[in-house]
This record gives C-alpha cells, structure tokens and sequence, in this order.
C-alpha cells in the first residue's frame, strides 16, 4: 500500500495562501518553529517523507519543523487546517495529487478550495524515480532504459496506426485504448521480460532480439498500415 | 454455366442466403446430438482424473472453447482480408457475423478456466502468459466490434475492421505458444498431432465430440448472423424484395 501510495503521489508542498510579500521577512525567515501537517497517520509514506524533509530543513534554517500527524478523510482534515492556518509561510502541509485533484470531484463540501486557499511550493516526489522505487539494481535499471529505447518506437508506430484508424470517429479516443492496448503486450511483455530476466542474472538477449524484430516489424509495416488506414479514412 | 458449381458461387450473397438457410437446420442437429453425446461420455462414462478429481471434466467445454476462441479470430481476420482485398462483399459481412461468436468462446475460456483454476490451483485468476494472452484475445474481438460498430460507413468500418484483424493476428501465435515459452503455471498442450495421446480414449472422445459440436454451433450461428446482416445490407435489392414478398405470402 505504501509503494502504491508512493507512485501515485506528487508531492505538494503547499504553503497556505497568498504569502506576505516576500521583502517583510526575506532577511529573516524562518522567525519561529513551523508547523508541518502531514495529512496521514504516522508511520505511512506521507509520514516518512515528512520527517525525513523536516529534518533537513530545520538543520538548513536553524529553527524546529514540527510534523502535525493529522489524519483522516484522506487526507482532507490535515489539507483544510494548514487552509485556515494564518498565511504567514508557517504552516506547511503535503499534500498528495487526490487531495488537490480529485478530492472537488469527490466531496460535495470540501472545506478548502485548493487553487485559492493553498499555495504550491515544490515537487518532492516524482515519475522518474520508479525503477528505484521498485528496488531494482542497476543492472536492471540500465535494462528498462534500454529496452524503453527499443520499445518506445514500436508503441510509438502502434499508437500511429490507432489513431489513423479511429479518425475522426465518435469516442475516438476510448476506441484508440481498446484497439491498441492489446496490440501493445508483445512489446510490453518482452521489454518487462527483459528487466525480469537482468534482475535474476540470466541473459536478457533473447528478450532483446524479440524486442529488436518487434521493432523492426513495426518500423517496416506500420507505416504502410497507418498509410492504408488513413486511405479508408479519408476515402 | 447451368447447374455448375464453381470456386465463388457461393460468394453471392442470394446463393449463400439459400444454401445457408437448408444447412443451419441441420448444423442445429449436428450441434445437438454432437454435445449430447459429448456431455455424456465426458460427465458419465469418461474416468475420474488421478489428481485433479472430477474438476478436470470442465476440459471438455474449456478445451473446444479455446481452441475456437483462437481459430474463430484467424478465420475472422482471413475473411475480413479477402474482403478487403477483393471488394468481396459476402466476405466482409462473414467476417463480422465471426466477431461476437468468438468473442463468446474466448469469453467462455476464460470463465470456464477461472472456475477449473480456483479448485485446482487455488485462485480464479493469475497473470499467467497464457491466461493473459487469451483476455488480450478478447480485447481484439472487442476492439474490432467497437471499431466496426463505431464508423457508420460500411464500406469504410469493413476495410478498418480487416486492417485491425490482420494486425491483431499477429497475437495468435504469442497465445498459442505462450505456454511453450514462457513456461509458466498453465500447463502445455496435451494433445498432439504427432504423439500417441496422453490420456484416456474416453476423455479424448468427449473433447473431440465438444471440440466438432462448437464448430457446428460456430457454424450455424455465423450463418444466421451472415443471413441478416445480407437482408440488412441488400435490402434495396429485387432478390430480397422477391424473398420479402414470398416469405410475407407464407405467413
């Protein structure tokens, strides 16, 4: 639940509203202790993630970061309070991506509105750290990226073709998932096969010959089928 | 020209309505007695299995079903081209009466493997290659009906629908040797072409008599589909006026 929460997870770290002008305590922020809100219990992902940061700032600014654990609602109790906290750049709270993103569409009365009542400050946490999240080694990591170079065209070609095919069409773009997510495991399974086989020690050519003709397959015919599915397109 | 059969007679659609309409009657006879027969020797008389007890007997629905499920596409896709290839228009209507039969066989597949799965190996569903494979098998048969059903243009959803299926066949083989290569918990192939079989003659009677009742079943059924979608498709023409009028008169 933890990695998944993690991989979700685009860090916010919003500030409350509408900071002083910076020139009142630029020389001198931080004045005082600020409070951290995480949003989640104690010992989850937010949490450890808060701690680790807050730490290392309170070391950079010379003043104590204290993490508030205020859980519940998914997070939304801990998101409202840092939104009625004073907008003095003393209460921080991270937040995830469903707090500031899905939560409106969610809660028919969320007590804070996340464009006017926070303020962004920084990405903590983001996509490209996946591999490691997964705990591979970097073998295997040197794996993916390769393999992501060799199958990347061919999804590329694929997502070509699907979208020539569904032209113009009535939902157009949910028949494109249907028709080219089944054409796009070959790739998938031999470039994550790859991965799998460099993260138990074996050889990972066979997985990359089949990557390889796969590409070479799609290079030389995908164009000329995208080329006639445009012709009966446009005919 | 008279009275001579020759290789496309068949491929005009007031031909094929006819002849059609004389054999369903008794493709519907075959498909019955075949699976009556069938359900018989493997519930009753084919022997309970060693280790699997008597949970293996789905086999005999489960095997013939995927079997068709992978067959049932190629035929889909060889159609769908030779209709897009020639501008032959019974080909194209074939084509797609296949489409929502196979998507049912791989349908049935899949369920009736998740009902054998859980006994056996203790869970309705893993990420096996095969299993996998064959649930991407059903989201070609259903990116090819929502691709067909979605452009109103016949003559425009028959070539996208062909381009689709012959891209799609690609995965056949990857299905059908997933178990061979990847080697993972869905057991590999029992029957051979070139192997004495491997199990009793009882249980391979059953499956075979399944296997030729599903291509009965896979038979009338396209027809009947074939049958409307050509009173759909021609109905401007004077043969279904002439057959409106006649059928009309008989009822």
């Amino acid at each position: 639940m933890a990695l998944k929460a993690n991989l979700g997870r685009v860090m916010l770290l919003a500030a409350v509203a509408s900071l002083l002008p910076g020139a009142a305590f630029a020389q001198s922020y931080p004045v005082k202790s600020i409070r951290w809100i995480a949003p989640f219990p104690p010992g989850g992902g937010t949490d450890l993630i808060s701690r680790a940061l807050a730490q290392k700032l309170a070391d950079a600014w010379g003043q104590q970061v204290l993490v508030d654990n205020r859980p519940g609602s998914g997070g939304t109790i801990g998101l409202a309070l840092a939104a009625k906290a004073p907008a003095d750049g003393y209460t921080v709270v991270l937040g995830q991506l469903a707090n500031v993103a899905i939560a409106p569409a969610l809660y028919s009365k969320l007590p804070y509105d996340p464009v006017r009542d926070l303020a962004p400050v920084t990405l903590v946490l983001s996509a490209p750290l996946f591999g490691l999240l997964f705990d591979l080694s970097l073998v295997a990591n040197t794996t993916l990226a390769l393999s992501l170079l060799l199958g990347t065209p061919i999804l590329s070609l694929l997502g070509g073709l699907g979208a020539a095919l569904t032209l113009g069409l009535r939902s157009g773009a949910v028949l494109l998932i249907l028709i080219i997510l089944p054409l796009c495991i070959p790739a998938l399974i031999f470039g994550a096969g790859a991965v799998s086989a460099a993260e138990a020690g074996i050889s990972t050519r066979g997985h990359f010959s089949l990557l390889g003709a796969l590409l070479i397959g799609a290079v030389l015919l995908a164009p000329l089928a995208t080329g006639s599915a445009l012709r009966i397109a446009t005919e | 020209m008279e009275g001579r059969l020759r290789l496309f007679t068949f491929a005009s659609p007031p031909r094929f309505y006819a002849l059609t309409g004389v054999l369903i009657p008794w493709l519907w006879i075959v498909c019955l007695a075949l699976t009556a027969v069938g359900l018989y020797i493997g519930f009753f008389v084919a022997p309970t299995d060693a280790t699997q007890g008597e949970s293996y007997r789905v086999i005999f629905i489960h095997v013939p079903a995927a079997w068709m499920s992978m067959l049932l596409y190629l035929v889909m896709a060889f159609w769908a081209a030779i209709g897009w290839a020639f501008n032959a228009r019974l080909a194209s209507m074939v084509a797609r009466a296949i489409a929502p039969t196979g998507a049912m066989f791989t349908f049935l597949a899949l369920w009736t493997g998740a009902f054998w799965g859980k006994p056996t190996w203790g869970t309705w569903w893993v990420w096996d290659a095969r299993l996998t494979s064959e649930l991407i098998l059903l989201f070609l048969y259903l990116g090819y009906l929502a691709l067909v059903n979605a452009i109103d243009d016949t003559r425009r959803a028959d070539q996208a629908g062909a381009l689709l299926a012959v891209v799609g066949a690609v995965n056949i083989p990857i299905i059908y040797f997933s178990v061979k290569w990847w080697n993972t918990l869905h057991q590999g192939a029992t029957i051979s072409m070139t192997a004495a079989p491997k199990m009793a003659h009882t249980m391979l009677t059953a499956m075979l008599l399944m296997t030729f009742a599903f291509w009965a079943y896979a038979f009338a059924v396209v027809f009947m589909r074939t049958r409307a979608i050509v009173i759909e498709r021609e109905q401007q023409t004077e043969w279904v006026s002439a057959l409106v009028r006649t059928q009309g008169s008989k009822s």
